[in-house]
């Protein structure tokens, strides 16, 4: 069989690429077929994404596309997010990350939007399994939407940091009316994107555009930007105080979507970056966080080096023959 | 996409929404010969509505120098630019001025900028001001054109600028509602107050992006979009100052200038204005068709209307209101004795006026402008609020009252 150069360099590329993918640990699989699994700790895990224990659990892969569906279409350059998750008395913990080479955490700027991140569940009282697009009537969706400019606390600190001798007349008022549904109305009609002491907003939706704060703020995270990664934890007692919320409970499987906004690239809203539904498995006894698969790891890496050489000898028997037939 | 009827286009459109009107829509009508930039209604609004932390940048009602003043800066050039860009060389008209109400100023051959967009991201070409566009609300104050070292005259001038006064167009088809995917801004069906309901808003900023106007602002305190809200209280008369009277708005009422007359209008079939003769806005707009839309070419059918300035070169002033300027403009000039009475109504009550009657007077003086000998008339005009009830009485010439001696106490 007679082989041509591209043909050979294009092999020699995949192999190369796959073995790096092998070595590098990825897991590559559709969105729908991934599980992640919840195992329970014994010990309290801390809102941290850097909380010890987070390296001992195993992380699964959800790819993430553009948000191609409604207006407004966006996103596209978020392509995966991997999660990790445990429970613990009742309480569930969720840790996305996400490459990301730009901090986004715009503080007053009118122009510049912020990172983000969303975990999406079926709503407790939904009939049939949502639709991962926003639910529809009937069949909810409990949000909890993670925002960088919310954890700054950005608003009135960062207003006055940016143009420190900023006068704005109304700061002569006393707190109480300065802060009142008149003179803040977002914040006082409970708006929750106008809250500036929580990271995290519960939300609940039945449909694209329905949206809506849920009646009980009680999912929190925390998050943080490092190298070029962002990494979130969220957490949520299992049972949530309203009925729309998600319900969890050890031993039971329910859903999971994911969405992260790039602020660079100026997500906001529809304009994101989103997987489909995959299964969150709670596990229903407890077991001892597993440390790393090494069996795994080392068989990976025998097979990616072996593939690495394999890679590296095709390119170059197709430079060797390149060059022997340019000769001739 | 639905198509809808925009009369100032005077053909169909795509807008985001099936066709859906309010009863009454708010209205004005500015008088830009007469503006003295003392920035009275923009401080009114301000020290209303805007004077708390987070709104900063703010300016509801701003007046701007043209051409070259902008708040946000070229917020028209630039807008301007988005509908050349899509579609170079073809932002026309064609048919003539004069026409019937569903299409006044003829036919606009060109795109609208709702036409322009993607669909996708976009369902209104646009973009969103930076801070330093948001800034310096009223830069190149009083800048002209040119300083020549003669004088300049009439019908154009050689040096020229004017004050544009700005506040949102309450648009019959507004870019802002079209834009906002989660439909967190609304027309109000009772008068066509377009709001921003501070409950829903997620702060995405799509309507700051798409009002061509750029008259929906961020709020970076409490991350939700602002805008102007048409005094709401003084029109529908909820506030208590307004004694249950439909009232004009702050930045109308304290105009010094007497440039603003604001009120209601009916609406009827295909969002086109219902004959109301006796309505002072609608005999401005439709009967003499002298004042007229601003930049009717996006395409969202705004609802503040211009007198044009006299003395300003005419492509500017058709580039900006369209196709009308040249017949607004003489008419103006040479005004009716229905139009000269209206013009008597401009800040004469706080009262939203309804409709007026004229009750003609003497002849009393003859003038020549542009060497065309004019006749005026002593006529009166009375305005009638929401239930007909007399609440203004004016004459054209101001009467001449002489005070009576007094010792002076110092
Ligand atoms: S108050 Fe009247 S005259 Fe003064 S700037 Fe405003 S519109 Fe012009
Ligand atoms: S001027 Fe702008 S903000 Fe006002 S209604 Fe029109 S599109 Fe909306
Ligand atoms: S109508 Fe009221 S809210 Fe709107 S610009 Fe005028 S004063 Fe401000």
């Amino acid at each position: 069989m007679k082989w041509s150069k591209p043909a050979v360099l294009l092999v020699g590329a995949l192999v190369i690429a796959g073995a790096l993918a092998g070595l590098t640990g990825v897991r590559t699989a559709t969105s729908q077929a991934v599980t992640l699994k919840a195992v329970a700790v014994a010990d309290k895990p801390e809102l941290n994404p850097d909380w010890a224990t987070w390296v001992k659990i195993p992380s699964v892969d959800v790819q993430l596309t553009n948000q191609a569906v409604t207006y407004p279409k966006g996103g596209g350059t978020v392509p995966a997010v991997s999660l990790k998750a445990v429970h613990h008395e009742n309480t569930l913990y969720i840790r996305a990350s996400w490459k990301d080479q730009t901090e986004n955490v715009p503080s007053i700027d009118m122009a510049a939007f912020t990172d983000a991140v969303a975990l999406e569940f079926p709503g407790k009282s939904a009939v049939s399994v949502p639709s991962f697009c926003m639910g529809q009537p009937g069949s909810g969706v409990n949000i909890w939407q993670w925002k960088a400019d919310a954890q700054a606390g950005a608003g009135s600190a960062a207003l006055a940091k940016l143009y420190p001798n900023g006068y704005a007349d109304s700061s002569g008022f006393p707190e109480e009316l300065t802060k009142a549904a008149l003179y803040q109305p977002a914040f006082g009609l409970g708006n929750p994107v106008a809250r500036t002491d929580a990271a995290v907003q519960t939300l609940v939706a039945q449909a694209f555009g329905t949206l809506s704060a849920a009646a009980a703020q009680d999912a929190t995270g925390a998050g943080m930007w490092r190298n070029g990664e962002w990494s979130v934890v969220f957490t949520r007692p299992f049972s949530a105080a309203d009925g729309d919320q998600a319900e969890f409970a050890a031993g039971k499987n329910t859903n999971l979507a994911v969405a992260v906004w790039d602020g660079a690239n100026g997500d906001r809203a529809g304009q994101k970056n989103v997987s489909q539904f995959v299964t969150l498995q709670l596990s229903g006894e407890l077991v001892k966080a597993k440390s790393e698969d090494w069996g795994a790891l080392w068989f990976g890496a025998i097979l990616g080096g072996v593939l690495v050489v394999l890679g590296l000898a095709a390119l170059g028997w197709a430079g060797v023959a390149g060059t022997a037939k340019e000769r001739a | 996409m639905p198509a809808v009827h925009n009369w100032q286009l005077g053909r169909e459109m795509t807008y985001r929404y099936d066709p859906a009107y309010p009863k009454l829509q708010f209205a004005a009508v500015f008088n830009i010969n007469r503006c003295i930039a003392c920035q009275t209604c923009t401080m009114a609004c301000k020290s209303t509505w805007t004077l708390s932390e987070g709104q900063d940048l703010m300016w509801w009602n701003n007046v701007e120098t043209k051409p070259f003043g902008g708040y946000p800066r070229n917020w028209d050039v630039k807008a301007l630019k988005l509908l050349e860009q899509s579609n170079p060389g073809k932002q026309t008209w064609s048919g003539k001025p004069g026409g019937p109400k569903d299409a006044p100023y003829g036919k606009f051959d060109g795109k609208t900028l709702f036409e322009a967009a993607d669909g996708d991201q976009q369902v209104v070409s646009g973009y969103i001001p930076t801070d330093e566009e948001w800034t310096a609300p009223n830069i190149y104050e009083d800048t002209a054109t040119a300083y020549p070292k003669q004088g300049v005259s009439l019908p154009e001038h050689s040096a020229w600028f004017f004050y544009l006064q700005r506040l949102c167009n309450h648009c019959a088809y507004p870019a802002c509602v079209a834009a906002c995917p989660r439909n967190a801004v609304y027309k109000r069906p009772e008068d066509g107050i377009v709001l921003v309901d501070q409950e829903r808003c997620r702060g995405y900023r799509k309507c700051v992006e798409a009002c061509p106007y750029k008259k929906s602002m961020y709020r970076p305190t409490t991350r939700t979009s602002e805008k102007c809200i048409g005094c709401y209280p003084r029109v529908e008369g909820s506030d208590p100052a307004t004694e249950g009277l439909p009232t004009e708005t702050r930045c109308m009422s304290v105009c010094p200038g007497k440039i603003r007359l604001q009120g209601l209008v009916q609406i009827g079939d295909k969002g086109v204005w219902k004959e109301d003769p006796k309505n002072p806005l609608y005999h401005m707009v439709h009967i003499e068709q002298v004042a007229l839309p601003l930049y009717p070419q996006f395409g969202t059918q705004p609802n503040i209307y211009y007198i044009p300035p006299r003395w300003v070169p005419r492509p500017y002033l058709r580039q900006m209101f369209g196709p009308g300027v040249d017949a607004a403009i003489e008419r103006y000039t040479n005004p009716s004795r229905e139009m000269l009475g209206i013009l008597q109504l401009f800040r004469a009550s706080q009262q939203i006026v309804f409709s007026y009657e004229l009750v003609k007077g003497p002849k009393v003086e003859e003038v020549v402008v542009d060497g065309k000998t004019r006749e005026i008339f002593n006529d009166t005009v009375i305005g009638f609020d929401s239930k007909g009830k007399e609440i203004v009485r004016i004459s054209v010439l101001e009467p001449f009252v002489e005070r009576p001696g007094y010792l002076n106490s110092i």
